[in-house]
């Protein structure tokens, strides 16, 4: 086999990889199953309050974020964010029995973070290039739709805006430049 | 309908129709003022102006899936605002070129969702096209326009700061909204570092006290849903209540105009064919003079499809200019930054604007550029809050939560506004073949920006990156988001204004050049782009030609 052939078959062999590889993310595996993530509303609040824990202020569980990104994924997302989500679902819960031979929902909250810091290392690259490609090819990985929607679903929620943020439904005045009080919290969006 | 008869009539209730309905009915004409939409009245039909994100379905936002089906409309609304901008598929356009065509079929058009930044044009943007030789000359100038955008600013209230800067000059201002700590930094950091520019608060139609009995702003910044405090200026809060209380303004929503009837024996235009989108039927309404204010592209779609024996290609349209020359700014390039000072400072209320740094290129001192005419920019500096930090900050828990709720470093972004030339292959047409529901020809778009657009934002980059790094911001990342023609909503030209009827469509008062009862004075009559928000100019083009309508009907000249 000459020099050229052989580069020739593996680049060959690299696109069909990746060929495979995005049908196989795009649409070869679990089929998609609304009730899946009802079943699993519980692991849903755990996993968002283990982003957003409850302190002296409201926590995701409290501002209902489970059911928000219940909605979201089930009725809002492209097929192949609502696949992802499923089946990080299935993975986490899988980890969580292999690393703490129990379910994610059963595990302490240091254990629940330290979960979720791993899946957020395995999937960020430190090169920023990286990752907005992957975002373009593959969509949002899990566990940045876990920590998007669980944002989301805390800062619009009426407890997130009014008490986790500071709320100001009508101004009426804009003050250009005040002091910052001691623990004064970002403005909520409204 | 009890008459078919009208003094005037009006095509489109937008922020121009608005505007000639209201000095037309003024004036004492008997108006007849049609708009495609639905009728949309002044806070009673803005259903979401006072809601929550946690009272709508979607918390506000766009979901994937309705991003997929509408990825015009969802550039530019979400669900707080999408009320106003029509959905992709009702309304399909064929993009020979990819082209953003933002519509909101209404009364009162976009005007209920436009960014109300109002700047006036000078001589430097009137006087271009002769100067360079580009295209033909505007056979207006500053002096033609400055008493009309006086009268506007009068009557629409314009919150902002005169500069005393020729290339922009100022106009009848209530008191102008504060920058923020950020922004005062950059503005006395451009102050010592630059002799050519500045940077000030954005002048806005929104008002920053009581006026004419609308207002004040109250600091909400969600327009776009529709003002129920009327804090801001639209057709609908303002004009239109104008011209319905002289008792002369016949409003027709649902009212789609096939076509403007012209009579070959009289030499004139006689009225309007229009289809009525509930009962389906045609209709046809007549009247002395007729303006036409669909909105730039539609204007000129209406135009070309009003065919006759004496204009086969299109009312007016000897020159064959009808259609050519579209322009819009560009404002895909600019930068980013974060800075690390002023972290015990916040504030309160949310403006609903930002600020401006006036054009400083090519302004005839100093050396000139390698493109043609320039750019302003337009920015808002702000501390970052959970919205933009979701993304960024890493990790879970307590920390990741504490981070997250607090007040993030301070930030700008700037883009630059800039000036697109006057291209003739940049056009719009009608489709052969195509028809919409009403069976209507489909409008067919094709444009690009080109070379001296390019240059531009590659210089916009550039002095955006070195502006941040002169105020001494960290993390500056300049950008181009490369929006396709359409993007920034300045859709201009495809009907231009010219002194010679062989290469423009329309006169120095707007009157189609050989059917003299015809005014447009929409975008389509733009000769050039100017860098500056267009709808102020617009207001007083209209305002003035109707001052001249008027005036010739009395005369018995029209």
């Amino acid at each position: 086999m000459t020099r050229r052939t052989s580069i020739k078959l593996l680049l060959g062999a690299g696109i069909i990889g990746m060929l495979l590889f995005w049908l196989y993310r795009r649409v070869g595996y679990s089929v998609f199953d609304i009730g899946y993530l009802e079943e699993n509303s519980h692991l849903i609040e755990e996993l968002a309050e283990a982003v957003i824990p409850e302190t002296d202020l409201p926590g995701a569980k409290q501002a209902g974020v489970a059911a928000y990104i219940i909605q979201m994924v089930g009725t809002g997302e492209l097929r192949q964010e609502q696949v992802t989500f499923v089946r990080g679902l299935r993975q986490i819960e899988g980890f969580s029995q292999r690393a703490y031979n129990r379910a994610f929902t059963a595990c302490s909250t240091r254990e629940k973070v330290s979960m979720l810091n791993h899946f957020e290392k395995k999937v960020s690259s430190r090169f920023p290039i990286i990752n907005k490609i992957n975002r373009k090819l593959f969509g949002r990985s899990f566990i940045e739709q876990l920590k998007e929607l669980t944002v989301e679903g805390y800062c619009t929620s009426m407890l997130g805006a009014t008490k986790g943020l500071a709320y100001d439904y009508i101004p009426g005045r804009f003050e250009a430049c005040i002091p910052l009080s001691p623990g004064q919290r970002a403005w909520a969006l409204n | 309908m009890d008459t078919i008869r009208y003094d005037a009539i009006v095509i489109g209730s937008g922020i121009s129709g608005g505007w000639a309905a209201k000095e037309l009915c003024e004036k004492g004409l008997r108006t007849l003022l049609l708009d495609r939409g639905r009728h949309v009245e002044h806070v009673q039909d803005y259903p979401t102006a006072m809601s929550n994100s946690w009272d709508m379905p979607n918390r506000g936002f766009n979901t994937p899936l309705y991003r997929q089906s509408n990825p015009v409309q969802s550039l530019f609304s979400n669900e707080t605002d999408r009320q106003f901008f029509v959905a992709d598929d009702e309304h399909p356009y064929i993009q020979e070129t990819p082209f953003n065509w933002v519509r909101g079929y209404q009364t009162g058009g976009r005007s209920l969702v436009w960014g109300r930044q109002c700047y006036r044009w000078s001589d430097l943007d009137f006087a271009a096209n002769e100067k360079e030789g580009v295209a033909v000359d505007w056979p207006i100038r500053y002096r033609d326009l400055e008493r009309w955008y006086d009268y506007v600013e009068r009557f629409i209230g314009v919150s902002g700061k005169a500069e005393h800067l020729p290339q922009l000059p100022d106009g009848q201002y209530l008191p102008a909204m504060e920058l923020n700590c950020i922004e005062e930094h950059m503005a006395s950091t451009l102050k010592k570092r630059y002799d050519d520019r500045i940077l000030t608060i954005a002048r806005v139609a929104n008002l920053t006290r009581g006026w004419k009995h609308r207002g004040p702003c109250m600091y909400r910044n969600q327009c776009s849903r529709g003002c129920p405090f009327g804090g801001y200026f639209s057709s609908n809060s303002a004009t239109i209540p104008s011209a319905l209380a002289t008792g002369n303004l016949t409003l027709r929503p649902f009212s789609v105009v096939t076509e403007i009837i012209y009579d070959d024996s009289l030499k004139k235009a006689t009225g309007v064919r229009i289809t009525d989108t509930v009962d389906k039927k045609q209709y046809e309404y007549f009247a002395r003079v007729i303006f036409v204010n669909a909105s730039t592209i539609a204007t000129t779609a209406i135009l070309l499809n009003s065919k006759s024996a004496r204009f086969p290609d299109g009312l007016g349209n000897d020159s064959g200019q009808l259609g050519h020359n579209l322009m819009d700014h560009h404002s895909s390039s600019g930068a980013y930054g974060t800075h690390e000072g002023f972290q015990d400072r916040y504030y309160k209320g949310r403006r609903p604007c930002g600020f401006l740094i006036p054009r400083f290129q090519n302004l005839g001192k100093g050396s000139a550029e390698k493109f043609l005419r320039g750019y302003n920019f337009q920015g808002e500096g702000k501390r970052l809050g959970w919205e933009d930090q979701a993304s960024s900050l890493r990790g879970f828990g307590k920390t990741f939560k504490q981070q997250l709720l607090t007040p993030g470093p301070w930030s700008v972004w700037m883009a630059g506004w800039g000036e697109c030339l006057p291209y003739f292959n940049n056009t719009v047409k009608l489709s052969i073949v195509h028809k919409d529901q009403w069976d209507v020809p489909t409008v067919s778009i094709n444009f690009s920006f080109k070379e001296n657009e390019q240059m531009m934002k590659k210089h916009i980059q550039t002095t955006a990156v070195e502006m941040l790094e002169n105020a001494g911001f960290k993390h500056i990342e300049p950008f181009d988001y490369q929006h396709p023609g359409g993007t920034t909503v300045h859709e201009m030209g495809t009907a231009r204004m010219g002194r010679d009827p062989k290469t423009s469509v329309l006169n120095d008062v707007n009157q189609v050049h050989a059917v003299k009862n015809v005014f447009v004075t929409d975008g389509s009559c733009m000769t050039s782009s100017g860098c500056q928000n267009p709808s102020l100019t617009y207001m007083a083009l209209t305002a003035r030609a109707c001052h001249f309508a008027v005036t010739s009907m009395k005369k018995n000249e029209l």
